[in-house]
C-alpha cells in the first residue's frame, strides 16, 4: 500500500495503521528519514574495541557500519563500503588491524577511513592506472558523527541531529548513568531472527502491559507482576521509554486482577533450583527491572542482575534480528559473573521471560498483513495526552514511539483527509462485515 | 582429539549409540520429562552459540548446571512459557569417540534440527554439533555433560525445546 493512502484516524495515535508494518514504501522512507535521519543509533560498547586498531562491524538500519578505533584511540563510525565499487570493506564481525583494505582491488584505508593507497595508481610504463586528476587525499569512507557516552557508542548520519544527551534527555541519561556507572566487560552475544517488521519489536518493548500477561514464567514466580510497583517514564518527546518495577511489592489486589487468567498463582509449580531467581542487590535503589528503549533501535536491560543491550537490526520489511550483548562489570568477582551467566537463562531467544516476544511479533505481522486498511488499537493506559504511567497496566509508550516516528516521516495523524480516508475504508467493508457491524 | 587412539568395546559403542539416539528421539516425541533421564545425577546441559564458543565468551543460550535446572526448564515449557507450536525432527551423524582419563567417553556428533508447524511445513531450525561427556555404568550410558554448539546461532523465532 502506497504510504499516501494509509489513514491515521487518531491524532493521539491510539490507532496505528497495520499497513505501516507491510508497506515497502514506508520501509524505504524509514531507512532514509529515520535510520539515516536525525536520530542517534547504537553501534556497540567501547569495551568491545578497547585497543587501537580494534574494529567491529554492525548496521544502522540496513546500512553496514564499520566501527574502528584509530591509533590515537578515537572511535570512528564509517560506512562499511569501499568508495571504489561499493564492496563490503570489512567482512569480519570483529578484529584488530593496522588498516582496512578492500579485498576486491586492494584499496587501502587508514583506521580513520582515509584512502591511503591504490595499487598501480600510475599504471605501468605510462599505461593504465588512475587518471592524472585522481587525488586519493580527497577520498574518505563515508563517516558518521560519533558520540560516546559512558562507554556506549552512538552515531548519527545527520548534521541536524541534536547533541546526544539532548536527544536522550534527562530520564534516559539517568538510567544510563545507573547501568553504566562502572566499567563493563562483555560476557557474550545472542542473536534472534524474528520474522516480523522491526517496528513491532519497538511496540513490544514499549508495552509494559504484556510483560506480566505473555511472559508467564515471570508472573508465576513473582519476578514481575502487573500489580507490582512500577511504571513507564518517557523523555520530553516520548520517543524513548523506561519501563521499571520493583520485586515483591504487590498485594492481595493482584490475585483479583489475574482472576480471569489461568496461569498465575499456581502454587503447585515450584522450581527445584531457584538460584537463578535471586536478585543480588547491586544498585542503591530497589528497582529490579529496567527496560530502557531508545529510539529507533536499542534497548538497555536490567532484569535482576542480568544486564544487556539489545540492538534491533532491520533485515528487510518482514524480518529483523535482535542482537543481544550481555555484560557485567569489570570489578565483578567470579561468583557474580557466574550469577549473571546463570541469570542469562531468563533472557534472549531461549529466555524464560523473553522467548515469547519473537512469537508475539510474528503472529501480529502474519495476521495484520491481510488487514492493511485497518488499525491496531492502542488504548491501554488511556487515550489523549501521552505521559508517564504510574503502573505497568499501560501501553502508552507505544503511542510515544509512533508520535516521533510520524514527526520524522512527515506524517500528520488525525488530519481531516485521514478521517475521510478512514470513513471511505469503513464504507468499503464487505457485505458480511457490514452485516456483522 | 585423537579418536583412533583407542578401541571401544562393541558393548561401549552400542551403549553410547543407544543414548545418543534415545536423547534426540525423546525430544522429537515431546517426551521432555524422560529426556532428563538421559543425564547422570551430576549431569549438566548447555546450549551455546558457535560465535561465543569460538570467541571464548562464557554466555550460553541454555545453562543447566544440574538436573534440577533441566527439570525446571521442562516444567516451565509445560506450564509457563508460550511456545511456538511445532514438532522437532533431529537428524544426527555418527559419533566420533575418545576415552577420557577418568574413564568417561567423549563423543562428538553433528545434528540438523528441522521443525514442522501445524500445517505440515518443515523448516531447518539449525545445525550444529554435540560435544558430549558420557559415563557408562552397568552397561548403561548417561550424559555427564551435553554441550550443544549451535552453528545456526541467529535463532529463528525462539529456542523453546532443548536441542
Amino acid at each position: 500500500m502506497d504510504t499516501q493512502t494509509i489513514s491515521w484516524p487518531a491524532k493521539d495515535l491510539s490507532r496505528i495503521p497495520f499497513a505501516m508494518y507491510h508497506s515497502p514504501e514506508a520501509y524505504a522512507q524509514e531507512q532514509e528519514r529515520i535510520f539515516r535521519g536525525p536520530t542517534w543509533n547504537y553501534l556497540g560498547l567501547e569495551a568491545e574495541l578497547p585497543n587501537a586498531g580494534d574494529f567491529i562491524t554492525t548496521v544502522i538500519g540496513d546500512t553496514p557500519i564499520l566501527v574502528s578505533r584509530d591509533e590515537q584511540g578515537k572511535v570512528h563510525a564509517l560506512v562499511n563500503r569501499c568508495k571504489h565499487r561499493g564492496a563490503v570493506l570489512r567482512r569480519e564481525v570483529c578484529g584488530n588491524a593496522k588498516d582496512h583494505s578492500c579485498i576486491y582491488h586492494q584499496w587501502r584505508y587508514s583506521l580513520a577511513g582515509q584512502l591511503e593507497s591504490v595499487p598501480f595508481q600510475r599504471g605501468m610504463k605510462g599505461e593504465g592506472g588512475m587518471p592524472a586528476d585522481f587525488d586519493k587525499s580527497k577520498i574518505h569512507l563515508d563517516e558518521l558523527k560519533v558520540e560516546v557516552y559512558k562507554g556506549i557508542i552512538f552515531a548519527t548520519f545527520s548534521a541536524e541531529a541534536e547533541p546526544l544527551l539532548d536527544y536522550l534527555d534527562a530520564p534516559v541519561v539517568y538510567e544510563i548513568d545507573r547501568l553504566f556507572a562502572k566499567k563493563i566487560k562483555v560476557l557474550g552475544y545472542q542473536r534472534q531472527r524474528i520474522f516480523g517488521n522491526w517496528k513491532l519489536y519497538n511496540d513490544n518493548v514499549r508495552d509494559p502491559n504484556h510483560g506480566g500477561l505473555l511472559h508467564m514464567f515471570h508472573a508465576t514466580f513473582g519476578l514481575y507482576r502487573l500489580s507490582q510497583i512500577g511504571g513507564a517514564k518517557l523523555d520530553r518527546k516520548h520517543r524513548h521509554n523506561i519501563t521499571f518495577n520493583q520485586l515483591g511489592t504487590d498485594d492481595a489486589e493482584a490475585k483479583e486482577g489475574y482472576s480471569d487468567t489461568k496461569k498465575v498463582f499456581q502454587s503447585e509449580y515450584q522450581l527445584r533450583d531457584t538460584a537463578m531467581l535471586q536478585n543480588k542487590k547491586e544498585f542503591a535503589d530497589p528497582v529490579t527491572l529496567v527496560i530502557l528503549s531508545v529510539f529507533p533501535g536499542v534497548v538497555f536491560q536490567q532484569i535482576a542482575n542480568s544486564l544487556c543491550t539489545r540492538q534491533i537490526r532491520t533485515r528487510g520489511l518482514n524480518e529483523m534480528e535482535l542482537y543481544w550483548t550481555y555484560f557485567g562489570y569489570e570489578d565483578d568477582d567470579q561468583a557474580m559473573t557466574d550469577h549473571r551467566l546463570l541469570q542469562a537463562n531468563l533472557c534472549g531467544p531461549g529466555g524464560y521471560i523473553s522467548m515469547e516476544d519473537g512469537e508475539a511479533v510474528e503472529i501480529v505481522h502474519k495476521a495484520s498483513f491481510t488487514a492493511q486498511d485497518k488499525h491496531a488499537m492502542v488504548e491501554v493506559g488511556g487515550k489523549g495526552e501521552i505521559r508517564d504511567s504510574g503502573n505497568l497496566i499501560s501501553e502508552m509508550p507505544v503511542r510515544g514511539f509512533w508520535s516521533y516516528y510520524c514527526e520524522l516521516m512527515g506524517i500528520e495523524p488525525g488530519e481531516q483527509e485521514n478521517a475521510e480516508l478512514a470513513a471511505k475504508q469503513a464504507a468499503a467493508q464487505t457485505p458480511l462485515q457490514k452485516a456483522a457491524a | 582429539m585423537s579418536a583412533t587412539s583407542f578401541e571401544a568395546s562393541f558393548g561401549d559403542y552400542f551403549a553410547i549409540s543407544q543414548l545418543l539416539s534415545r536423547a534426540v528421539n525423546l525430544l522429537d516425541a515431546n517426551h521432555l520429562e524422560e529426556w532428563v533421564d538421559c543425564f547422570a545425577d551430576d549431569g549438566r546441559y548447555y546450549v551455546l552459540s558457535r560465535e561465543n564458543y569460538e570467541r571464548k565468551l562464557p554466555l550460553k543460550l541454555f545453562q543447566c548446571d544440574n538436573k534440577n535446572m533441566m527439570h525446571d526448564r521442562v516444567l516451565s515449557l509445560r506450564q509457563a512459557n508460550v511456545v511456538n507450536i511445532h514438532r522437532d525432527q533431529h537428524v544426527t551423524g555418527l559419533p566420533q569417540l575418545a576415552k577420557n582419563a577418568d574413564g568417561t567417553f567423549r563423543a562428538d556428533s553433528g545434528y540438523a534440527l528441522y521443525t514442522t508447524d501445524q500445517g505440515g511445513i518443515s523448516q531447518l531450525f539449525g545445525v550444529g554439533a554435540y560435544m558430549d561427556t558420557i559415563r557408562i555404568e552397568g552397561g548403561q550410558a548417561l550424559f555427564v555433560e551435553r554441550s550443544v554448539i549451535v552453528d545456526t546461532f541467529s535463532i529463528p523465532n525462539m529456542l523453546s525445546t532443548p536441542i
